[in-house]
């Protein structure tokens, strides 16, 4: 077949070559049997009339055959491809032939064949890019220092990452998988939180609680956040829950609400005194001179009280505020020993207490802050006095070597415990020992003490036996 | 304490371990007639509230060993001392429940430092005028 045949469609090509060869079998019929009735033996050459015209149209569908062959070959593909569920491009084949309709498939099947190989690389592309971005969120999920759980309508736990074990104490995550997650969360829940987490269970709107192991913090507290989600009927489906750990955060707070109480309790108290003799000088008008003195003086003593607290509140606010700075100057220390123990001493003598302070005999120039300085002495002076029982002994040495002075504030106080001793500089912390409870303080006076021997380069170590005394050393570098 | 006939119902018993305080409020509770005895602890407050009898206790929340609160309740409980009059101060705050101490331990009066002295003595002198004017032996007679 040539090309050129291929100008006029397929139909007209083949009604074209049906109408020429049923017409030539027609014309060679007729003419057979005319020829054939003229000789008078129609009858007898029967299959030589009928043969002929049989062969022609034979040749003719051969001819129309060999003509749709390739037509026929497309329609078929087609229809496999259109019939098979892979719908794969690699079924179809090309037409061996050269003519344009063969070109125009091959061409065509080329075309798709290639767009489908870039499909390919493009999604195998696609899926190598998202199981990497999968692993990735997986891999942020489970490091995450919050706990997040995913439970179904009945509280089951679907997916829950390492935290949220860890955070309930579970060490493999992947066991509490199916467990009901309200039974869990009540295992570490104290009576009181019990109550908050069931009716979290219950209540389907967002919601937080916080809650305890014990009813000490230390023990462990969380905030529990739940945030339920809901079907297309508003039916609730799955819940996501994030599980924090804030002990610190409630000791901190347990703290310095325990501040404010102490700041409080040591700012009325002066002041109650005050008010008292102020009132009473007011008052009492009949009574004598020197009567009227002592009083004077307990007022006086009790604004000096005052301010002192005021002072460090303020040293410890700027403490907190990681804004102290140090001033250094030389300083003459004999002279300012000598006015730090003439204050303290009152104290001591009003405790019957021993109170004893022996010097190196040539102390080296040391360059410091004073102020800073006199309230840390200051703090572990009183500390020493404060936690002393009556009739006890205070002693404060100080030594000196080419590098550094030493103070030592030594008592024959209540002690520290072993269990203590490690905490005893930290912010706000006090003892639990009644002996200490009954002693009003805020639990910064160490800490501040600690900080000013840190800024001056210096060190504060403490060597404590409970019952049986408390040796403190404040090392200052000379230089 | 030296008592006298005109000191009836005035007999005061102050707990209070803070030194100045407690030497202004003897101080002034004498002058202002009453028999005051002075005690430095919770302790040393409860052994003369067993050992001797007072119409009034003016107690400390704060003190060392026995603090106040525990001071009332051994004193209601334990002394069953169900006449006295209590008037509690303390320099906390609103960490104590004052209602539920007051209803509990049967308070006079619950005074937040720093208080007036002259508002003391006031409601002192009206809690000796009660003590003599209702005592309870009297209720039961009348």
């Amino acid at each position: 077949m040539s090309a050129a045949q291929h100008k006029r469609s397929l139909s007209r090509r083949l009604s074209g070559q049906y109408l020429l060869f049923g017409l030539s079998g027609l014309v060679c019929f007729t003419l057979s049997a005319m020829y054939l009735t003229w000789y008078g033996s129609l009858v007898n050459s029967l299959p030589a009339l009928v043969g002929p015209p049989l062969a022609l149209l034979l040749f003719g569908s051969l001819i129309q055959r060999r003509t749709s062959h390739w037509h026929e070959n497309l329609e078929l593909q087609l229809i496999h491809f259109a019939n098979s569920s892979a719908h794969s491009v690699k079924e179809l084949r090309p037409l061996p032939a050269t003519d344009s309709l063969a070109a125009g498939w091959n061409q065509l099947l080329e075309r798709v064949k290639e767009h489908s190989a870039w499909n390919g690389v493009e999604r195998r592309l696609s899926e190598a890019i998202h199981t990497q971005q999968a692993k990735r969120w997986e891999s942020v999920f489970h490091n995450l220092t919050d706990g997040i759980a995913v439970s179904d309508a009945d509280d089951r736990i679907i997916q829950l990452n390492r935290s949220f074990a860890t955070l309930l104490k579970r060490g493999d995550s992947k066991a509490l998988v199916g467990m009901n997650i309200i039974d869990l969360l009540l295992e570490q829940a104290d009576e009181t939180s019990e109550a908050r987490i069931r009716e979290l269970s219950i209540n389907q709107s967002t919601q937080v609680v916080e809650f305890q192991r014990s009813k000490d913090p230390a023990q462990g507290a969380w905030r529990l956040s739940r945030i339920a989600q809901t079907g297309d009927y508003g039916n609730p489906t799955d819940s996501i829950w994030t599980l924090r750990d804030v002990t610190q955060q409630k000791l901190a707070e347990g703290a310095r609400e325990q501040f404010v109480f102490t700041a409080t309790h040591e700012l009325r108290t002066p002041l109650a005194n005050i008010r008292a003799y102020s009132e009473t000088l007011a008052i009492a008008t009949d009574i004598s001179v020197e009567e009227q003195q002592s009083f004077y003086n307990t007022i006086n003593n009790e604004a000096t009280r005052l301010a002192r607290f005021v002072d460090e509140l303020l040293n410890i606010s700027q403490m907190e505020a990681g804004a102290i700075t140090i001033q250094k100057h030389e300083v003459q220390l004999d002279r300012l020993l000598t006015e730090i123990l003439d204050c303290q001493r009152p104290l001591a003598n009003e405790k019957k207490q021993a109170f004893d302070f022996s010097v190196a005999p040539k102390l080296p120039k040391l360059l410091a802050d004073k102020d800073k300085l006199a309230a840390a002495l200051t703090n572990l002076v009183s500390n020493a006095i404060k936690y002393t029982p009556e009739g006890g002994k205070v002693i404060v040495r100080v030594d000196a070597d080419a590098s550094r002075v030493l103070f030592l504030v030594e008592d024959s106080g209540i002690g520290i415990s072993a269990e203590d001793l490690p905490k005893i500089c930290g912010k706000f912390f006090r003892s639990s020992d009644d002996r200490v409870q009954a002693v009003v303080g805020s639990g910064l006076g160490l800490a501040f003490s600690q900080e000013v021997a840190r800024l001056h380069g210096g060190n504060i170590s403490i060597r404590s036996q409970l019952n049986q005394g408390t040796c403190v050393t404040l090392e200052i570098p000379i230089r | 304490m030296v008592v006298t006939p005109s000191m009836e119902g005035r007999r005061v018993l102050v707990a209070e371990d803070n030194v100045v305080l407690g030497d202004v409020l003897r101080f002034n509770l004498q002058r202002s007639g009453f028999a005051v005895s002075l005690a430095r602890n919770g302790v040393e407050a409860l052994r003369l509230a067993s050992s001797q009898s007072f119409d009034i206790l003016v107690t400390d929340y704060e003190m060392p060993g026995i603090n106040g609160e525990e001071l009332c309740t051994r004193v209601r409980n334990d002394l069953h001392l169900d006449t006295i009059r209590i008037v509690m101060c303390s320099a906390k705050g609103l960490e104590l429940d004052r209602d539920e101490l007051q209803s509990r331990l049967r308070l006079e009066r619950f005074l937040y430092k720093p208080f007036s002295i002259r508002e003391l003595t006031t409601l002192l002198d009206k809690l000796a005028l009660l003590n003599t004017e209702f005592a309870p032996t009297q209720l039961i007679s009348t």
